[in-house]
């Protein structure tokens, strides 16, 4: 009898413990919870913080003009869920913030951790917002309803990339014949390689060779040292930051005098030209957005950012911004936050022109959840800081191509 | 086969069997700290399940039989995606598929057993075959296009899905299948442990030379051990494939799940039957917890700016300790992790189970 | 394409001498004391962040960081075997792996605490020497790197050979119940064989610096290449670490060319190592 009081007791005391951590929610009654879905620790956290600072920057000028006008001026809040970079745990986090009474979720960075929580998302009936997270499965062939896809999709970032490199070769009388892909090998890597084949022996381009290499390595000599051999007119690269500078250092060391085309992540990091000072002029990369871009509007709101956080606004901030704008947009026009209403504002939510500051004219939600407008720009490190030199309607500059030597630098 | 159980228990799985029923209540709400009722709860329970599942597994070989190995993700990756393709390239339910990936990682858990055992491969250098194992298993599917390369593999969703489909729109179902099979998992280990190969395991862990010596099958019985630790593990990874509708090579790396499973199992107490249970117990709710107490980090700025700053080194110094204040880059949840597992193994290195019972034991003399 | 081979096998090779330096440590402190340390990347990678941050906020050359963090980093291996490694010797090696496998992770999520996630790297005036070699490229700080492993490599051999203490943990390596008998605190000599140990693995972080990256993360990668160099050349022999940390080098350099992706490059060497588990667990110079 006694053992049965004491495992009651146990019980109870377990339970106590637990409402000890309950805390007291500091929500006001009518604030707004908005569900943030990053990796804030792990070894992708500085990425996950920096899309979380486009969201926070957005929230923050929300808020400042007056919350959600027809909610009564409701706030929103942000409630991060930190996913660690890992499936798993992105998933617990979606339960939680489900219970925690989000009316929407922004994430997850990541497509590997895209894929469970959108799904569990749509079981739930949460609007799924994915303002980065590219491959194209995230909303090819799915069906969801709750899922609204503001990032291009990983074969667009391809055509791009090649689009660019057609476009720029041929007008510097030159055009480009031969290419060899490198990617890292993860889902990041495999994803925009499959495009970049794609669109490359579409546009009729040999591809020497498609190098899928290890994540994190230290040495990428032999591999470079091979590339060197193969001597395509333009490397296209797949990583991401530590995998990128090292690359670039290598090439130079090796003395390959080939432009390289990095797909966004390391290269358009601002770790990458800080790492690599005045090696890193010249290399191209595609990019969701850019300071310098011909947006009204997109200038101030990047010296905001810089304000705020002391760091450069890139473009995945641009992309969680606008996302938050988005949820903004389908608030207002819900007037409501329960998540049905909100997630048909979704489904009809429209923002074009100025009032978008990503390179494109509108976002808006096709039925399988996707932005069909979504493009890229390319941009050049030129002079220690990346420009837009594609496409020509929104750039900022010239490409400068063909790209120098590395002993005419 | 009479089978005693611990007061403790009874109770502890009427209480699980009654959860989905409260999970969604008002009171629940209302007592759980935020975010961690209703169908969030459920699945931390679900968690729990599948860890002291997977930890039971791993248990067979690595607590009864003393073979450590930190290699069972390859297992469980194998099972997740033999009953995957099954299923999406055949239309073979994931019931079936669940057979055949515990017949499958059962043979490649015994082939692995067979060549390691029979060039008499042991202890440490047992476990670094298990790692270069895992490591060899993922390399393979991130290069083969037929499993989707480093794509992994997405289970279609169902809007409306069958008991066939192994794909439920509510948790009460994933909860009670995974309850089921760590019921299942631990009838099963009691049951090794009260029979004979149980006995030649546990001699096999004392002092497999002596165990030899007195004619112990000791090559077989590890080879039976790792053929079932595998081929559980493999049921393991289907129910995990099933859950979360995807599975891919990253899910295999070194550090993760392979680690996660043997430290339910260590910490709770490898070689007893409840051990891993226990531990599963333990770890997933700190993990939850801690993720709740400590911030995540991040929120006092990136330590670059302020490495790269005009700042003199004292100004510097003051901004980082701000910086840690403000949780620094995270992950103190982690440094929890690995601080009770090296106190566990230094103080209880039985695990917490059999330092509980020796504790009862001596406050009842 | 002879140039690319060239180019292959000098890199190789002077990853190689990286590797080699790691190994050693790691194989010293197994043959001394049996103890299989799967947190020695760790003391790695704290070693770079040491010459990183010596770097950045104090201006101090890696190079000489490098000396310091010799005997700094020998009183930290000291210390973590008379704090916490000292309590498992002899216990089993399923106690003492999972001990470090804790250490590992301890010092993982700390170094992420401190550090956070983001990378941290030096662009020193000299990172991007080369000079040619036979149409090779070579990098200075890749060649220093190698040339202060292999000299410290060295170095520790002499000392094991020609010393005192040296000899005393040879002893300690080759008979633990003997060396007692003859008055050797083996204690002690536990504690000097980690502190060596450690010390060789945090220089070779340290002199990577000029050309690598560091972050939390880095440890476990050259963990995992220690162990395979460690079985290859034989636990507890030093010029079979030197030689395996070569080989593996150089094995998984021309496998970046010659598997069909680098990606597998790894696998080449892990299927070398089951097979040296299986077939000459020995390592190529061990005694059977």
């Amino acid at each position: 009898m006694s053992r049965i009081i004491k495992s009651l007791s146990l019980a109870a005391g377990v339970a106590l413990s637990f409402s000890a951590l309950s805390g007291v929610a500091a929500f006001a009654a009518d604030d707004v919870k908005v569900g943030i879905l990053l990796p804030l620790s792990g070894s992708v956290a500085p990425i996950g913080i920096n899309n979380r600072r486009g969201h926070e920057l957005a929230i923050d000028e929300i808020n400042a003009a007056g919350g959600i006008k027809s909610l009564g001026g409701a706030k929103l809040v942000m409630v991060d869920g930190d996913t660690q970079g890992k499936t798993n745990v992105g998933i617990s986090e979606v339960e939680k913030l489900g219970e925690q009474g989000v009316v929407a979720i922004m994430g997850a960075y990541q497509s590997n951790v895209t894929f469970p929580t959108t799904q569990i998302a749509e079981r739930l009936r949460i609007p799924y917002i994915d303002p980065v997270a590219i491959a194209d499965s995230i909303t090819e062939g799915r069906g969801f309803k709750y899922t609204f896809k503001v990032s291009p999709k990983a074969s667009w970032y391809a055509r791009d990339q090649i689009q660019f490199l057609i476009t720029a070769s041929t007008a510097a009388g030159e055009p480009v014949k031969s290419v060899v892909l490198m990617h890292e090998d993860t889902l990041f890597g495999n994803a925009s390689s499959d495009g970049q084949e794609h669109f490359a022996k579409e546009n009729g381009l040999e591809i020497l060779a498609n190098i899928s290499y290890p994540k994190d390595t230290p040495d990428m000599t032999s591999t470079v040292a091979q590339i060197k051999e193969m001597n395509p007119d333009a490397v296209v690269l797949v990583s991401y930051i530590n995998d990128a500078v090292l690359i670039t250092k290598t090439m130079r060391e090796l003395g390959v005098d080939i432009p390289i085309v990095g797909t966004s992540a390391g290269h358009i990091d601002p770790a990458y030209i800080a790492n690599l000072g005045d090696a890193a002029n010249y290399t191209f990369t595609v990019g969701e957005w850019n300071p310098d871009i011909k947006k009204d509007g997109a200038a101030e709101i990047a010296a905001r950012f810089l304000e705020k956080f002391g760091i450069p606004m890139n473009g995945h901030a641009a992309e969680t911004y606008m996302s938050t704008m988005v949820l903004r947009e389908a608030l207002e026009k819900a007037g409501s936050s329960d998540r049905e209403a909100v997630a048909a504002a979704l489904r009809d939510t429209k923002i074009c022109g100025d009032a978008n500051l990503l390179p494109y004219d509108c976002i808006e939600f096709a039925a399988d959840g996707q932005s069909p407008q979504a493009n890229l720009v390319i941009l050049q490190i030129i002079d220690g800081t990346y420009k837009t030199v594609w496409p020509a309607s929104i750039a900022a500059a010239d490409a400068i191509w063909p790209v120098p030597g590395w002993a005419a630098r | 086969m009479s089978l005693r159980i611990h007061p403790v228990y009874a109770v502890g799985l009427i209480l699980l069997l009654a959860l989905p029923l409260v999970a969604y209540s008002d009171g629940m709400k209302a007592v759980m700290p935020s975010g961690l009722a209703g169908s969030s709860l459920m699945h931390i329970f679900i968690l729990i399940f599948f860890f002291a599942f997977m930890g039971q597994a791993w248990n067979i070989i690595g607590g009864f039989a003393g073979q450590l190995s930190i290699g069972h993700a390859a297992f469980f990756g194998v099972g997740a995606y033999v009953s995957s393709i099954l299923y999406i390239h055949l239309g073979i339910s994931p019931w079936l598929g669940m057979i055949a990936a515990t017949g499958f990682a059962a043979l490649v858990g015994a082939g692995l057993g067979m060549v390691s055992f029979h060039y008499g491969i042991k202890g440490p250098f047992f476990t670094l075959v298990t790692v270069a194992f895992t490591e060899i298993v993922r390399l393979i599917l991130l290069h083969w296009e037929f499993v989707g390369a480093a794509n992994g593999l997405l289970l279609p969703y169902e809007a409306e899905p069958t008991f066939w489909q192994f794909q439920f729109t509510g948790k009460e179902p994933y909860y009670y299948i995974a309850l089921a099979m760590m019921l299942g998992s631990i009838l099963l280990v009691s049951w090794i442990a009260r029979s004979r190969f149980g006995y030649y395991l546990h001699a096999i862990r004392q002092d497999e030379d002596a165990a030899e010596a007195v004619g112990v099958p000791t090559k077989r019985a590890k080879i039976q051990a790792i053929a079932l630790s595998a081929g559980l593990a493999g049921a393991g990874g289907t129910f995990y494939a099933q859950y979360t509708q995807y599975i891919v090579p990253d899910d295999l790396v070194i550090g993760r799940i392979s680690v996660e499973i043997l430290l339910g199992a260590v910490i709770g107490g490898a070689g007893t039957v409840m051990g891993p249970i226990i531990g599963a117990f333990i770890l997933i709710p700190v993990g939850e917890a801690s993720r709740l107490v400590f911030e995540s980090g991040g929120a006092g700025g990136s330590l670059t700016t302020i490495l790269q700053s005009d700042a003199g080194l004292g100004e510097k110094f003051a901004l980082y300790l701000q910086y840690l204040g403000a949780g620094g880059g995270g992950g103190l949840a982690i440094i929890l992790y690995g601080v009770i597992l090296m106190m566990v193994v230094l103080v209880m290195p039985g695990g917490v189970l059999p330092w509980l019972r020796r504790k009862f034991r001596s406050a009842r003399a | 394409m002879a140039d690319v081979y060239l180019q292959a096998v000098l890199s190789g090779l002077m990853i190689g001498g990286v590797y080699a330096l790691v190994a050693v440590g790691l194989t010293l402190i197994f043959g001394v004391m049996d103890i299989i340390n799967f947190a020695h990347g760790e003391f790695l990678m704290f070693g770079m962040y040491a010459a990183v941050f010596g770097s950045i906020l104090l201006g101090i050359d890696p190079y000489i960081s490098a000396l310091i963090c010799l005997p700094v980093f020998f009183a930290i291996g000291w210390a973590t075997h008379a704090g916490l490694i000292r309590h498992v010797v002899g216990k089993g090696h399923a106690i003492q792996i999972l001990l470090t496998l804790g250490l590992s992770l301890t010092m993982q999520a700390l170094a992420q605490f401190l550090f956070s996630a983001d990378f941290q790297s030096l662009n020193l005036s000299y990172s991007a020497a080369t000079f040619d070699l036979s149409g090779a490229r070579v990098s200075y700080p890749r060649l220093a790197a190698f040339l202060i492993s292999m000299a410290l490599c060295a170095g520790l051999w002499v000392f094991l050979q020609r010393t005192d203490t040296g000899k005393a943990l040879r002893a300690c390596a080759e008979e633990h119940e003997g060396s007692l008998a003859v008055g050797i605190d083996l204690d002690r000599m536990y504690k000097i064989a980690f502190g060596l140990g450690i010390a060789c693995v945090a220089v070779a972080g340290v002199v990577m610096t000029p050309f690598f990256y560091v972050a939390p993360v880095v440890g476990p990668g050259f963990t995992l290449v220690a162990f395979v160099v460690v079985v290859l050349g034989g636990l507890g022999n030093i010029p079979g670490a030197v030689f395996g940390g070569l080989v593996i080098g150089v094995i998984e350099s021309l496998a970046a060319l010659l598997m069909p992706a680098p990606s597998l490059k790894h696998l080449a060497v892990y299927v070398l190592f089951v097979l040296v588990l299986l077939f000459r667990p020995q390592g190529l110079f061990g005694r059977a």
